[in-house]
């Protein structure tokens, strides 16, 4: 029975994925929010809800997907000055346990494998890799990983099981901002607050509402440094073999020790 | 030169009052809402770091050499002001806040995974120990240790030969008064150390800041710009002026773990 879940959904996102991102988009019409509690003096757009509703049921509907993108760190150096890192992004994603990872730059490049048993970080430029032992779903996961190892997992939010849940656990606003080009694909653009964060996300027009654009910004901190996501491909297909999630170390490499993270800001 | 209970006292109130002052900062780094929210709680502040201004003197002529580093003029330039460090140094002794905050701080810092990129902005990664250059940078410091003097700028320390300048290992005991660009916080047990160039630094009751050596169990972004492979048994370590480092992962990046020798 699960399996012909998996093949119904994967027909209906067939279907979806025959369609132009030019056709009008089928984003609900925009109701009363219900789930995001707006504080005092915040709104919340219902049309911004309802956008960012379609976009994350479209991922968690979806059991298996992959896609690659650019993310920016921005850093504020000693002379306050903010300076832009950027990192190429790999991303495949299997429900309810599988998950690859890569981000890679010409300095630092690091593979990571998930395969519901065991986290692997392959740290690429040296041949060096860890593993750990970790939870069965992808959700606890992602969670041990944080809490325990203090590891960030870029965008990890695209793969939560319920991203619509995880996205808007804080959210304070939501606005709607029309429809803005981003790489050339028209997309609507959403702005939400928090108390320790804002953030923006541009979700595709048309049928498939995909998400393009991905902006965090650290209101608290000094200078409001920004991490910025550009997702330049998306393949909704279930093209990972499972296999795939396993790690296999390569070729001269050496293991080595990974530390559980002392610090109490990931508690 | 000691530190009395009253200076002890004072520095530790103004430390606290620093940091009761400051306004709250999170962790700022993470690429993700699901991160974001569940670490939101513990606020991240930099230690404080006083920056006083570095004395600047002429450079003293030597023969220029084929390694000589250009570099910029300076518009101003004012006498040299020579120190005899005191060779005690002192530890303070941080609230527990602090430390956690700093531990906060270089836990940031590592999952940034930006240091090699970084380090290519500063003065200090074209050096290590053991090059000649034919003349100081411009705004150079000077300072007596043990009766003997030195030559400080930005994170490199030279000492005076007669075939040139000499790119040496940090001397502990120098004092300088201002940490080198791209300094991070390191935390052990309760100790902040800050840590750059292969120098671990403690910060002092005047401000500056104090290389010490290398505490085992200090976790770092880059090696020492000196460092070689050492393979032990198998096992791959870097060595630094006798300091071995190790190779570790630690929040989800690869960092350097300092042990004793294997």
């Amino acid at each position: 029975m699960k399996y012909l879940i998996f093949i119904g959904n994967g027909l209906l996102l067939l279907c979806a994925g025959c369609a132009t991102a030019q056709e009008q988009t089928n984003v609900p019409p925009p109701t009363q929010s219900a789930v995001i509690a707006p504080s005092s003096e915040s709104e919340i757009s219902p049309r911004a809800e309802s956008v960012l509703r379609s976009a994350c049921d479209f991922l968690a509907q979806t059991p298996a997907f992959s896609f690659s993108g650019e993310i920016w760190r921005e850093h504020v150096n000693d002379a306050g000055q903010k300076i832009q890192f950027s990192r190429t992004v790999e991303m495949d994603v299997k429900r309810p346990d599988g998950l690859r990872l890569e981000i890679s730059s010409p300095f630092s490049t690091r593979g990571f494998w998930y395969d519901g048993k065991t986290l692997t970080i392959l740290d690429r430029t040296h041949n060096w890799y860890s593993s750990t032992a970790m939870p069965s779903t992808l959700d606890d996961m992602v969670d041990t990983a944080h809490d325990e190892y203090g590891i960030d997992l870029p965008l990890i939010d695209l793969a939560m099981s319920d991203p619509y849940k995880n996205a808007t656990a804080k959210v304070e606003g939501a606005r709607y901002y029309g429809i803005s080009p981003v790489l050339g694909v028209s997309c609507h653009h959403l702005a939400f607050t928090q108390d320790n964060v804002d953030w923006q996300i541009w979700v595709q027009e048309g049928p498939q509402p995909l998400i393009r654009k991905f902006v965090i910004t650290h209101k608290n901190d000094p200078g409001q440094p920004e991490f910025t996501a550009f997702i330049t491909h998306w393949d909704m297909t279930d093209r990972i073999a499972d296999s795939d999630f396993v790690f296999a170390p390569p070729v001269g490499a050496s293991k080595i020790e990974m530390r559980k993270n002392e610090s109490n800001d990931t508690k | 030169m000691k530190f009395s209970a009253f200076n002890r006292i004072t520095l530790l109130i103004t430390l606290l009052a620093i940091g009761a002052y400051c306004p709250k900062l999170h962790a700022g780094d993470w690429g993700s809402l699901h991160a974001n929210n569940r670490s939101g709680g513990a606020p991240v502040q930099s230690a404080p770091r006083p920056q006083p201004q570095m004395n600047r003197q002429p450079e003293p002529a030597r023969q220029p050499e084929p390694m000589a580093r250009p570099q910029p003029p300076q518009p101003e330039t004012q006498p040299v002001q020579e120190q005899s460090r005191p060779v005690e140094h002192v530890q303070p002794q941080p609230a527990p806040e602090q430390v956690e905050r700093a531990r906060a701080e270089q836990a940031d810092h590592q999952r940034m995974d930006i240091a090699q990129e970084r380090r290519q902005s500063y003065f200090w990664s074209d050096y290590h120990s053991g090059m000649r250059i034919g003349r100081l940078p411009d705004g150079y410091r000077r300072f007596r240790i043990h009766d003997h003097d030195y030559f400080y700028f930005e994170g490199v320390f030279y000492d005076d030969e007669p075939s040139g300048y000499v790119v040496i290992a940090p001397p502990v005991d120098a004092e300088i008064p201002e940490l080198p660009p791209g300094a991070e916080t390191v935390v052990v047990g309760n100790t902040i150390y800050y840590y750059a160039a292969g120098a671990f630094f403690l910060q002092q009751p005047d401000g500056g800041y104090v290389v010490v050596a290398p505490p085992m169990g200090a976790t770092v972004s880059l090696l020492p710009p000196d460092a070689v492979e050492a393979n032990v048994n198998g096992t791959g370590y870097y060595q630094a002026e006798g300091i071995y480092y190790m190779p570790v992962i630690e929040n989800g990046v690869t960092v350097y773990l300092t042990v004793p020798q294997p």
